[in-house]
């Protein structure tokens, strides 16, 4: 009888134990106290739901203008300045126009869509191959581990944009009875799937090399030694000590990814005019920076503020989820 | 002679991976739609036949294959479609130079300034030093190339009056290119190094080093310092893959006459030799690289090196 109330005491207090020192919950409660982690995390969450939620239509109502929409009468205007369109309807313009007296608001918050979009999905996909792989090819070692990451090695030489290229000038003018298959916006699907599948790269070698380390460490041993299968050594054991620097990399994934697509914008292969992302934004202001300050500005200060939240969010995670970082 | 093996066999595996690479650029190369033959003016069908036949389009593609890794071999890659009158191995041999001098020079700039500051930062964690020198980096980081090229030639060109921007001359171009490219890399490659480094630090040989009466200074470049750059060594290969993405923006924004200005001018004349030459060049440049920084990982961290 005893001993029955010791063993389920015993259980509800290990329960207890597990539920306080859980990795996530500790990593919250660590993050919580960074400021600028926070601070940051805010930005980001406040500027994806500007970007989700102002663009909504409903029927033809809007609470943004069409960001596509051209007044050749109202080209370059400053910021906070109210005008009226040739048909004499009243305009007003929080941040200025464009060279073609198209709503600048209107077009940093749809490209911002699209940028967050690429990046956020294009790093998903780069991160579960990329850590997947990793670990596998880490954990399994020898033969395996030598031709997973030959591969690995093949797809790196051939320098990623060029596949890039490759592949989006193939499939640009990949025509199925006359018709344009990626035609448009398709074509932005084209991108971040291509993104996607050359970003995991680096993330598959850096949990490989983390695991190469770890699997020598006592605890994989007394796993492996208790009979636990090598999937959920490398699912429950090794992955989750691989996750700071995963999720280090992964912070500096979608700001490379976002780059990575203005940098296919400014070739000419990113995101097709009249739409827009941060990127095409930047550099139709960098183009026009001499007369047009605003279109460079704003673009690039919503750039870089998101880009700057990431990273340091990264960093406060990484503090938060490092459990050496806890030792003092 | 361990180590001797190692070398071989990873020299081995990147001879295959080059051999890949050229198959993969030589298929992707030919399957893009449209003719390199076609002009502005309408190519009587005759002529196009004989076009055709005189450069072997006429046979299976993987006959082309063949006679094309045949070429290979005895040097030959064949001409250029879009810049008539010149070889590929011409217009390689001119601009591969001038690739190589800007991605090399940027990549030198990007570890003298960037390992320093890293360091630096971690070894004044969460001070205001820190903060500032980060903040720094993520301007660098976050400043796509093509913005940070024209404001650096607005800055030391119109407005320090430093450099001619309106001839756009030679040294001009070079400078600005290789802080242009270096800029970014120098920011990523910092942030790398103090993190990797805070890493390293926090280790328990590190504290018996300092409890053992260590200095400062000798713990962070004799102790952590190996074990701190490894991860900024292994980033070098995924690096250059970038470098090369970059040095197509700054090409293009400097107009110098690269590799990348190549390569994209074949693609949109659909100009296969050249696709195939540029991105052979590219790929081997860096392939090699990559061996060598195998074998420096291996020298820095050896539980790196084949285990089993």
């Amino acid at each position: 009888m005893a001993k029955n109330i010791a063993n389920t005491g015993l259980a509800a207090d290990l329960e207890t134990v597990e539920k306080g020192s859980s990795l996530g919950r500790d990593a919250w409660l660590r993050l919580r106290k960074n400021k600028l982690a926070m601070m940051s995390l805010g930005f980001f969450v406040f500027i994806t739901l500007v970007c989700i939620i102002l663009p909504i239509q409903i029927g033809d109502w809007s609470i943004l203008p069409d960001p596509n929409k051209t007044h050749p009468s109202l080209k370059s205007l400053g910021p906070f300045s109210s005008a009226e369109t040739a048909e004499g309807e009243a305009k007003f313009f929080l941040l200025g126009s464009d060279y073609l007296g198209r709503d600048n608001l209107s077009r940093i918050v749809h490209g911002g869509r699209i940028s967050i979009a690429v990046g956020v999905a294009a790093t998903l996909v780069s991160l579960m191959i990329g850590v997947l792989y990793g670990a596998t090819s880490g954990y399994l070692g020898g033969r395996i581990d030598s031709v997973m990451m030959r591969i690995v090695d093949i797809l790196f030489a051939l320098p990623f944009i060029i596949l890039v290229i490759l592949i989006i000038t193939i499939f640009q003018n990949f025509t199925i009875g006359g018709q344009r298959v990626f035609d448009g916006n398709k074509q932005l699907l084209l991108v971040f799937i291509t993104i996607g599948l050359v970003e995991w790269l680096t993330m598959a070698r850096i949990v490989r090399s983390q695991v190469i380390s770890l699997k020598a460490r006592e605890f994989v041993e007394a796993a492996r030694s208790l009979g636990l299968s090598n999937w959920r050594i490398i699912w429950r054991h090794l992955i989750p000590n691989t996750l700071g620097p995963v999720i280090v990399y992964s912070t500096l994934t979608v700001p490379a990814v976002m780059r990575f697509e203005a940098i296919l914008s400014f070739l000419g292969l990113g995101v097709q005019p009249p739409n827009a992302s941060w990127g095409s934004l930047i550099k139709e202001g960098a183009d026009l920076m001499v007369t047009n300050q605003e279109m460079l500005f704003y673009p690039s200060l919503v750039f870089g503020l998101t880009l700057f939240s990431l990273n340091f969010l990264g960093d406060g995670l990484r503090d938060a989820l490092d459990p050496k970082s806890s030792k003092d | 002679m361990d180590t001797f093996r190692y070398i071989l066999s990873r020299f081995l595996q990147s001879l295959f991976a080059l051999f890949c690479v050229l198959t993969l650029t030589f298929f992707l190369a030919r399957s893009i739609p449209g003719s390199p033959f076609l002009d502005e003016k309408a190519v009587p069908a005759h002529l196009m036949e004989k076009m055709k036949a005189k450069h072997g389009y006429d046979k299976p593609l993987i006959e082309q294959y063949g006679v094309y890794l045949g070429n290979l071999f005895t040097g030959n890659l064949g001409p250029s479609f879009g810049n008539k009158g010149f070889t590929v191995a011409e217009i390689i041999a001119q601009s591969l130079p001038v690739s190589a001098m800007v991605g090399a020079l940027g990549l030198i700039f990007a570890l003298i300034v960037g390992i320093p500051i890293g360091v630096f930062a971690a070894s004044r964690p969460n001070s205001s030093i820190d903060y500032s020198l980060m903040a720094f980096a993520m301007v660098g980081i976050c400043l796509p190339t093509f913005v940070i090229g024209p404001l650096l030639g607005q800055i030391f060109g119109l407005k320090l009056k430093l450099f001619d921007v309106a001839g756009w001359d030679g040294s001009t171009a070079w400078v600005l290119g290789t802080l242009t490219l270096g800029l970014y890399f120098s920011g990523y490659i910092a942030r790398l190094t103090r993190g990797s480094m805070l890493d390293v630090l926090s280790q328990d040989y590190i504290r018996t080093a300092t409890a053992k009466g260590v200095s400062r200074l000798a713990v962070l470049f004799k102790h952590a310092f190996r074990g701190g750059i490894s991860p900024v060594v292994a980033y070098i290969g995924p690096a250059l893959a970038q470098i090369i993405a970059g040095s197509f923006v700054v090409e293009s924004v400097f107009g110098l006459p690269g590799l990348g200005q190549h390569f994209i001018k074949g693609v949109t004349n659909r100009d296969p030799y050249l696709i195939q030459g540029t991105v052979m060049v590219l790929a081997s440049l860096m392939l090699f690289m990559n061996f060598l920084v195998d074998i420096a990982q291996a020298w820095l961290d050896p539980r790196a090196k084949l285990k089993s």
